[in-house]
């Protein structure tokens, strides 16, 4: 009798004694197609699933990841996976029945057939107030308009949007929630429908776009981004562009990026499109990562970007040489990742117009081109290193003779170091000859920790 | 000198935390608010062996906040490595038997330690089959066999 006792209490079901609330907290963590197939278990799990806040469809293999001009076989057995998938979705959005759907996330790939219906669950999550909705579409077939609903959904504070989709933003429109807005390699009805869409999101904080100039249903001329509650703005077009002749040549596609952001904080642009980049108002700007041929009203543009606090420059020569005559007052750290330039000489300037700088990383990793750099000992020391520079690194030293003479010009002159380090390129012949000598470099601060690794990228 | 917060497993024994450590689960930072901790707080549904664990949690996370903080000015020249570690840590210390993880669930629900909370049930289920799950958790099949074939009827979407 006893024995039995113990055998029952070993083998009671707890879990489904749970309150609703915590099996709920359960499932969230359980891939969908695990978490629905739960109702299986017994009477109690048979509807937690309709329940669930967060729905996660992601009906991308594998190797469809992020590869976005990928041809698709179209094979029997894919054609029936394919069916189960969509019914799979379209069943489970139907009888989903929670009061609120605060979480949507459906990514849909290249196999996905032209006759699914994804606004109407869309409209269906709007309806259920979503809070965050990220929808990305892959399929062959073009770029498609969601629900109407969609752009008044006075809930949602997250919108990601993900290629096949056609932004259509009705006139008369808002969002009112609309915080974070994500919006990659998606089309547009036209420029005035893009500008009307960014002023009827009054409280946007955060916008990221990532654009493909080759893509041909991108037909935005003048891309504007005047939003007055903008603080972080991230602008990638990553089009490698292959058809310039010369990479240095810069050549009016015609076409325009237009910032006007007075409240702006954060500002990341990564463009070699050849459109042109204007920045018309950003001066609170704090932190900025620039990786632009070159600013149209260059003048304007040196004007917001010398507040900064952190700036982070890709460098070509006709970026980096009009920014080493800038005064940048309040530049405490500096990330530079030259690139085809002749960027020593630049560097030694910028780095005389930034006083307080307090942290400066050197970042060769990126350069494609080894053009020789040119040394020539300054004739007065940086302001910035004899009273402020504590943290420098660099990364991947080839060990040129400029080099070297650079990261030696450094450590002599930096009276305030604390810590230094320096990855050696896996190219470099004799390395363990350049650790050594590095090592030996005179340095002009007595607490320094030196960091000397070979590079592992 | 910090203060101390006594706690009281459902065994009766002991606990002396900082009231740092105590302040990581909501229910009793309202206690601390509203006073009422004076002479322990009798935790009558925590035993000891998951009151230990929880304490170990609440410990950690609160050490690692203020080394994060600590190091927030030069984070960037070695990299945000804190997280990584952390992460790390809260991975090793839900590899418990399955009776253990469910108390320190039902622990983290009651104490309101969100952090734990979301840890525990993250790992209740993971990577396991609706078979698995079924034989882990001991949930017995109350349909019958009538209605069962009506739910799987109903719900052949739902399998490949």
């Amino acid at each position: 009798m006893a024995e039995d006792k113990i055998e029952e209490t070993v083998c009671e079901d707890k879990i489904s004694a749970l309150p609703e609330d915590l099996l709920v907290r359960i499932l969230l963590h359980v891939p969908i197609k695990d978490a629905i197939a739960t109702m299986f278990l017994s009477k109690r799990w048979r509807f937690i699933w309709t329940i669930l806040p967060k729905l996660e469809y992601d009906f991308f293999s594998d190797d469809d990841e992020d590869d976005d001009d990928k041809v698709v076989d179209d094979n029997d057995d894919e054609e029936e996976s394919k069916k189960t998938s969509w019914c799979f979705f379209d069943k489970s959005m139907e009888l989903h029945n929670a009061p609120v759907l605060k979480t949507l996330l459906i990514k849909l790939g290249p196999g996905c057939s032209s006759d699914i219906d994804v606004g109407k669950w869309i409209a269906k999550a709007v309806d259920r107030r979503v809070v965050v909705l990220r929808f990305k579409l892959s399929w062959s077939t073009g770029p498609t308009r969601l629900p109407k609903s969609l752009y008044t959904c006075e809930t949602l504070k997250e919108l990601t949007l993900s290629h096949k989709v056609l932004l259509d933003f009705p006139s008369s429109s808002c969002l009112p929630s609309l915080i974070f807005l994500n919006l990659f390699y998606v089309v547009y009805r036209d420029d005035a429908s893009l500008e009307s869409f960014f002023s009827h999101c009054p409280v946007l904080i955060c916008l990221t776009v990532k654009r493909n100039r080759r893509n041909r249903d991108d037909n935005i001329t003048k891309f504007s981004v005047k939003i007055p509650s903008l603080r972080g703005l991230l602008y990638v077009s990553d089009d490698i562009i292959s058809s310039l002749p010369d990479d240095d040549e810069v050549v009016d596609t015609g076409k325009c990026l237009a910032i006007d952001t007075p409240g702006l904080l954060y500002f990341s642009i990564t463009d070699h499109s050849g459109d042109s980049c204007s920045i018309e108002n950003m001066p609170c700007l704090e932190d900025a990562s620039i990786d632009v041929k070159s600013f149209s009203d260059m003048d304007k543009s040196k004007t917001y970007l010398s507040a900064v606090r952190s700036l982070v420059l890709h460098t070509t020569d006709q970026v980096l040489l009009p920014f080493s005559t800038v005064k940048f007052s309040r530049l405490l750290k500096l990330r530079i990742y030259p690139d085809r330039s002749d960027w020593l000489e630049a560097l030694l300037l910028l780095l005389k117009n930034a006083p307080k700088l307090k942290d400066l990383l050197v970042d060769y990793a990126f350069n494609t081109d080894v053009i020789p750099s040119s040394w020539n000992q300054p004739s007065s020391i940086a302001g910035c290193l004899s009273s402020h520079l504590e943290f420098f690194e660099y990364r991947v030293y080839g060990g040129t003779e400029e080099e070297k003479e650079f990261v030696m010009y450094i450590l002599a002159n930096s009276k305030c170091l604390k810590k230094v380090r320096i990855s050696v390129s896996p190219y470099l012949e004799n390395q363990n000859l350049s650790i050594e000598e590095l090592r030996d470099i005179p340095r002009a601060s007595t607490f320094v920790e030196m960091i000397i690794v070979f590079d592992d990228a | 000198m910090s203060k101390k917060i006594i706690f009281e497993s459902s065994e009766g024994e002991s606990f002396e935390v900082d009231e740092a450590v105590a302040l990581e689960c909501q229910t009793i930072k309202n206690m601390i608010e509203d006073d009422c901790t004076d002479g322990g707080i009798p935790l009558a549904n925590v035993n000891s062996a998951t009151l230990t664990k929880v304490i170990d949690y609440c410990k950690k996370h609160v050490e690692a906040a203020a080394a994060a903080e600590a190091n927030a000015g030069d984070k960037d020249i070695y990299g945000a490595n804190k997280d990584i570690e952390l992460k790390t840590w809260d991975e090793e210390f839900v590899k418990v038997d399955q009776p253990l993880l469910f108390d320190l669930m039902l622990a983290a629900n009651f104490l309101i330690i969100p952090g734990l909370l979301d840890l525990t049930c993250k790992t209740m289920m993971r990577g396991k089959t609706v078979l698995q799950i079924r034989e882990i958790f001991h949930i017995k099949k109350d349909y019958t066999d009538a209605e069962e074939a009506e739910v799987r009827k109903e719900n052949a979407w739902a399998f490949e």
